[in-house]
């Protein structure tokens, strides 16, 4: 093969390669879903001369390319593999740690900020002195089970963390520490591999530990059943690890064995169910939201078949998403659930937990939720 | 439209390129304007109102030229039209990149209410608007003659491949070329060679190592190790020039696969054995620029030390300032122009007769120091990095993030260490020719296809020019 004769193929090889996939993406119907990735793609922008002008056009048009080029999941793994192989074990705070489980890193809020956030919940406590009021700091998978970080890996320490809100309570909120409990079920699937949330069976050892430390009755596995529902959950996690390439997650629900109606009103739609559950997520990609559909400012969660005679018992759970999985199991002790997303959730807290005649109240966060949250500091403006 | 984009390599260059190649040879003109069109809606596409400045800017400065080649004979009234393109010219950089600045300084010292102009900055400006001073100034030195076609001037302001990052482009290195060059097969191959190599350095090293970058850069100093603090500035270091070599090299390449060919703009400047030998090797036509047009005028080293000293300091206040309107970059610009006065006063004489290595650890450690002083933007925070890495203030030697980070970049930062150092350049130049010929090819696909799959699963892909 002549020099020229050489380079004239390797020139026509070259604008081959950029114009049949050019020519590919223009011929080529659009997938809309992709089934590696677990989202819906980006479809061809619809052409606008404002848009084109503004620039948007641009921008759409290289995410439509990006989604829609042809052998994307073959393109992506190279990436990962690539990466992996060159010593890279993070992508944007998620870690690829051992047995196909991604971590989110924690890092501790600084002493500010937390002082902020406790101030918030000790504010409400002082305004309703006679109710009892708890913490349940949700470790997350990376503090019970620092072990599967990969080497050097950093995340704060979750025990020492959570020991130190403890000691910033100062006794007039109970701090409820599920660390240890949790950790004794580290061998069970408490923890999704792909998302940042414990699964429900990690929620049922947490509320067990909580009632065991509020001197509550303690909870009777028996009387409970477990079903999977959803064999394909890729999580948060995974989409933000950058697509790896890892088995699934399974979810599982833990149903009383004697089923509960309820009612469920979300008050800012003002749309009322009889479920806790949304089959219709498990279609979705964030199959968490299964648990109550997500997070809304406030849900009222009423039992049908109440104990005739008994006072009526009413528990505040001001919560994150961690909490969406456990609502089963407190609804064993309560009557009703007042269930407060606070980042959405805009009116005066303590007289909202007066007027609503509440006997009880429950704050749930995950540690890392915990240390980011900007909204319980506002609870000082709460009367 | 950037380089780096599926949308430029999968849609823009083969539309290009083919239909500038449809056109015979013999047609100069008709392929100057397939490259004029294509141009236009290059820029145009991320920012198409700016279309209307490059307009104005060629305008100006075609007419400027036409009127000072006209009036050469009335030198008072030439030199009176190159003051007033020069004059146009600066104004648009003035209004459009640095009026904030200006009016933030001024309501600084003066205490004047000045309200900042919030204008987006026009994409490639500093760059366009250089290329186009240095036609008019060269016209009216005479050293080229003046440009009476306007279709080959508008192509020569508007070309793509020079229009946003550099090089500098100066029309007399293509003044020519416009007219009379001649596309080859060698050439284009060439051309093509240099695009991918440009497009790997970019996407593939730039990109990564500025994550960790990005991750330190996210940490407060104060929290920061001092191993912390050097991977920083290390993959700072080698973020920046992969990016911008590699942006470079991109547009010698994309250059020469319409036949032009431009001057190089890297000459591997981390193997530079002093701060001027660095600045021989950095950003060349951005260095060369400033001697020819503002340097060598001024009087240059010819008028006495503190002439000298002067002049010297007039260059790297705008040297650093061209790099954006920040005072981080004016004190980064004064202080290469104070090492390089000191070398020049007797330094460099005495750092000549030192041991080679010694020299390379001095350069690294200027350089170094200059990226903090160019990647921070606060003063406060480049005098607690300074001091970070020289070990000082107190802070740990390294912490479980900066262990961390070593162990995940570890391997990338060998590599690109070995890369600036010239090692695997070095062992495909002793290869024998034969095989040579065989494994690059092979090599360049690999790194075409890696670029590609980077591209498509792009998380981050910044472009840091956009404060030039």
């Amino acid at each position: 093969m002549s020099g020229i004769t050489g380079m004239k193929i390797a020139i026509i090889l070259f604008c081959a390669y950029l114009a049949l996939l050019g020519l590919d993406l223009l011929v080529r119907p659009d997938l809309t879903f992709s089934e590696l990735e677990n989202r819906r793609l980006e479809m061809r922008p619809a052409f606008s001369w404002p848009d084109l002008l503004s620039g948007d056009y641009g921008r759409e048009l290289e995410r439509w390319m990006a989604d829609q080029i042809a052998g994307r999941d073959s393109w992506v793994g190279v990436k990962a593999e690539l990466l992996r192989l060159i010593g890279k074990r993070e992508n944007r705070g998620v870690y690829f740690g051992r047995g196909h489980t991604l971590l989110q890193r924690f890092a501790k809020p600084s002493d500010e900020a937390l002082d902020e956030t406790i101030a918030g919940i000790l504010h409400l406590q002082s305004l309703l002195p006679d109710l009892p009021v708890s913490l349940l700091l949700a470790p997350t998978s990376a503090g019970v089970y620092p072990e599967k970080l990969p080497a050097l890996a950093v995340s704060d320490d979750q025990a020492a963390f959570i020991r130190q809100v403890a000691r910033q309570l100062a006794g007039r909120v109970q701090l409820v520490d599920v660390l240890h409990d949790l950790v004794q079920k580290a061998d069970e699937p408490i923890y999704y591999r792909t998302d940042h949330h414990w699964t429900m069976r990690g929620a049922y050892y947490a509320w067990s530990s909580w009632l065991s430390q509020t001197g509550k009755t303690a909870a009777d596995e028996g009387d409970y059943t477990r079903e999977i529902v959803s064999e394909i959950f890729y999580g948060t996690s995974w989409a933000r690890a950058g697509l790896y390439r890892l088995p699934p997650d399974a979810i599982e629900v833990i149903r009383p064995r004697t089923p509960v109606a309820v009612t469920v009103r979300d008050v800012a739609a003002g749309e009322v169910t009889d479920s806790l559950y949304q089959p219709e997520y498990l279609e979705k990609r964030d199959q968490y939201g299964y648990f109550l559909g997500g997070n809304q400012p406030l849900l009222v969660i009423e039992k049908e078949a109440k104990d005739p005679g008994e006072p009526e018992r009413r528990l505040l759970l001001v919560k994150n998403s961690y909490a969406n999985c456990m609502i089963e199991f407190l609804l064993r002790d309560f009557d009703e659930i007042h269930v407060v997303d606070l980042r959405f959730f805009q009116n005066n807290l303590a007289a909202y937990a007066r007027d609503a005649a509440i006997g009880e109240i429950l704050f749930l966060y995950d540690v890392i939720g915990f240390g980011n949250d900007r909204q319980l500091r506002l609870l000082t403006r709460s009367a | 439209m950037v380089f780096s984009s599926l949308t430029f390599l999968l849609f823009f260059l083969p539309l290009c390129l083919g239909a500038y190649y449809l056109v015979p040879q013999r047609f100069r003109q008709a392929r100057n304007l397939v490259l004029l069109l294509f141009s236009l809606v290059f820029y145009a596409w991320g920012e198409p109102v700016y279309i209307l400045l490059m307009v104005f800017s060629t305008l100006v400065d075609y007419g400027h030229g036409r009127l000072i080649g006209r009036f050469r004979s009335r030198p008072r009234l030439a030199r009176l039209l190159l003051i007033s393109s020069v004059a146009v010219n600066l104004g648009l950089l003035g209004v459009f990149k640095y009026a904030g600045f200006i009016a933030a300084a001024l309501s600084g010292l003066a205490g004047l209410p000045l309200a900042p102009l919030e204008l987006a900055l026009p994409i490639g400006i500093s760059f366009y608007t250089f290329q186009t001073m240095s036609y008019t100034i060269d016209v009216y030195r005479d050293k080229v003659p003046v440009q009476k076609n306007f279709l080959a001037f508008a192509t020569y302001v508007s070309l793509f491949p020079q229009l946003i990052a550099g090089p500098i482009v100066r029309y007399s290195t293509v003044a020519d070329q416009l007219a009379g060059r001649h596309e080859t097969v060698p050439q284009v191959a060439a051309g093509l060679q240099r695009l991918i190599i440009g497009l790997g350095k970019k996407v593939l090293l730039a990109n990564s190592i500025g994550q960790l970058w990005q991750t330190v850069r996210d940490t407060p100093v104060s929290d920061l190790s001092v191993l912390g603090a050097w991977l920083g500035i290390l993959a700072f270091a080698f973020q920046i020039y992969f990016d911008f070599s590699g942006y470079s090299d991109m547009a010698i390449g994309l250059g020469r696969l319409f036949g032009f060919s431009f001057e190089e703009n890297f000459n591997q400047p981390y193997r530079a054995d002093s701060v001027s030998d660095f600045w021989r090797r950095w950003h060349i036509s951005l260095g060369s620029w400033f001697r020819d047009y503002v340097y060598v005028p001024l009087g240059g080293s010819r008028g006495g030390a503190i002439k000298t000293w002067l002049n010297l300091l007039v260059v790297w206040f705008l040297t650093g300032l061209w790099h954006g309107a920040s005072w981080n970059f004016v004190a980064w610009g004064l202080y290469f122009g104070l090492l390089i006065g000191l070398e020049k006063a007797g330094l460099g004489r005495w750092l000549s007769r030192l041991w080679r290595p010694l020299r390379h650890l001095y350069t690294l450690q200027a350089v170094l120091a200059g990226w903090v002083i160019f990647a921070l933007d606060s003063l406060t925070d480049i005098g607690r990095y300074l001091l970070l890495l020289a070990g000082l203030g107190g802070a740990s030697l390294a912490d479980a993030q900066s262990l961390y980070d070593l162990s995940a970049y570890g391997v990338l930062l060998a590599l690109l260490t070995a890369i600036c150092a010239g090692w695997p350049q070095r062992l495909a130049a002793g290869l024998d020719r034969r095989w040579e010929n065989r494994l690059r090819p092979a090599w360049l696909a690999i790194v075409l296809l890696l670029s590609t799959a980077w591209l498509v699963e792009m998380s981050f892909n910044p472009f840091l020019y956009f404060r030039f």
